[in-house]
């Protein structure tokens, strides 16, 4: 019989926390550029949760609307990733976008979407190359797809999935300061049963190396 | 009394008792009701079938035990079963493309959910099933009402 995965480590964890570190860097420069502004990255957050606490975590009620976008990983680790905003952020990020298409805009909220899709393909592409370079582990994500609706309608397919089978999800928490205003933005990283030991194990070997180098 | 279900939980009861559940996606709402007896049960329903999985902490997690369970707790509340009725709600597919056919956990927990019932020889007399959209749901045990809520509180009677 196949041991049960193990759960996250705190050394385990403050490697992601490292991961994260630099990966905004980078996530910050990017999104100055798609938004023609200055972009403050506060330091990310990681949360480990289990699966029925991800709902409640993010909003607190399982039928509070939100912005969803899921990509499916592909690569050495497969699973899905998903960035979660609520709907006042989404109101503030269409201000912003409408600034740079100086109003050229038939459909606001559909323009919106499209900029948190674009959004969201920068900040996996930032972190997923982040964990590339230092756990050598080639993932790449499928094209965004952005919804509104309840927060547990849009996670529930993928958290049935996994819910039993991995002990945990990986939450990490982004906050921007953009003209004075903040945005939070919520990524999760959901393993599939057989990629979750492999990405566990190799944070773990990562940490390793880097604190002994 | 209004009554909360949650992923995977069940619960029955009867007028003038209101059972909700919210944030349907894939998910699967099933209710079965007596109008005799005004008694009625509502489960939400996370994965078509139990056979392939291990052990489980919340008793409709899957269709067939979740059948069950509501078809015993009615049994209980001494309800004839020719007198029975069901109603489905939910199972979508949220993410997805507009050419592709709904093939997720949704439509899979909706067949099974049909073929237990038709086994059962419970009719469907009220669906609102598929597509890419997410429901809670308001089962009136007065009446049997079954009320799907979607997002910006657009509401429909199944």
């Amino acid at each position: 019989m196949k041991a049960k995965a193990q759960k996250i480590t705190d050394e385990q964890l403050d490697f992601i926390r490292e991961l994260l570190n630099i990966g905004a860097g980078n996530a910050a420069g990017a999104l100055e550029q798609v938004l023609q502004c200055k972009v403050e990255l506060c330091m990310p957050k990681v949360k480990i949760l289990r699966a029925h606490e991800v709902a409640p975590y993010l909003t607190g009620s399982p039928a509070v609307p939100v912005i969803g976008v899921r990509m499916d990983l592909v690569g050495d680790v497969t699973g899905a990733l998903f960035v979660i905003l609520s709907q006042d952020d989404l109101e503030k990020i269409s201000v912003l976008i409408k600034n740079v298409s100086h109003g050229e805009m038939s459909n606001k909220e559909t323009y919106a979407l499209h900029a948190i899709a674009e959004i969201s393909n920068i900040l996996a592409g930032v972190y997923l190359t982040a964990i590339h370079d230092f756990c050598s582990l080639s993932i790449y994500h499928t094209i965004p797809l952005a919804v509104i609706d309840m927060i547990q309608s849009i996670l529930d397919e993928t958290l049935v999935e996994v819910c039993g089978t991995i002990p945990d999800i990986f939450v990490f928490v982004n906050e921007f300061g953009i003209k004075h205003q903040s945005f939070k933005i919520y990524m999760l990283l959901i393993p599939t049963p057989g990629s979750f030991d492999a990405l566990a194990g190799s944070f773990q070997a990562a940490g390793r190396s880097i604190h002994h180098s | 009394m209004i009554l909360e279900v949650s992923m995977g939980g069940g619960i029955i009861s009867r007028s003038p008792d209101i059972i909700l559940s919210r944030g349907l996606g894939s998910c699967v709402a099933v209710t079965i009701y007596d109008s005799r007896n005004k008694t009625g049960g509502l489960s939400h329903i996370m994965m078509p079938d139990s056979l392939r999985h291990a052990s489980c902490d919340v008793p409709c997690r899957y269709a067939d035990t979740a059948i069950a369970y509501l078809l015993e707790g009615l049994e209980a509340e001494s309800v004839e079963k020719k007198s029975l009725v069901a109603k489905i709600v939910g199972g979508a597919q949220m993410f997805k493309k507009p050419d592709q056919i709904n093939t997720g956990i949704g439509a899979q927990n909706i067949a099974a959910v049909k073929i237990l019932l038709q086994q059962e020889k419970i009719p469907v007399v009220g669906e609102d099933t598929g597509g890419c959209v997410g429901r809670s749901v308001e089962f009136d045990l007065e009446y049997g009402k079954l009320t799907v809520i979607m997002l910006g509180g657009i509401r429909r009677s199944v």
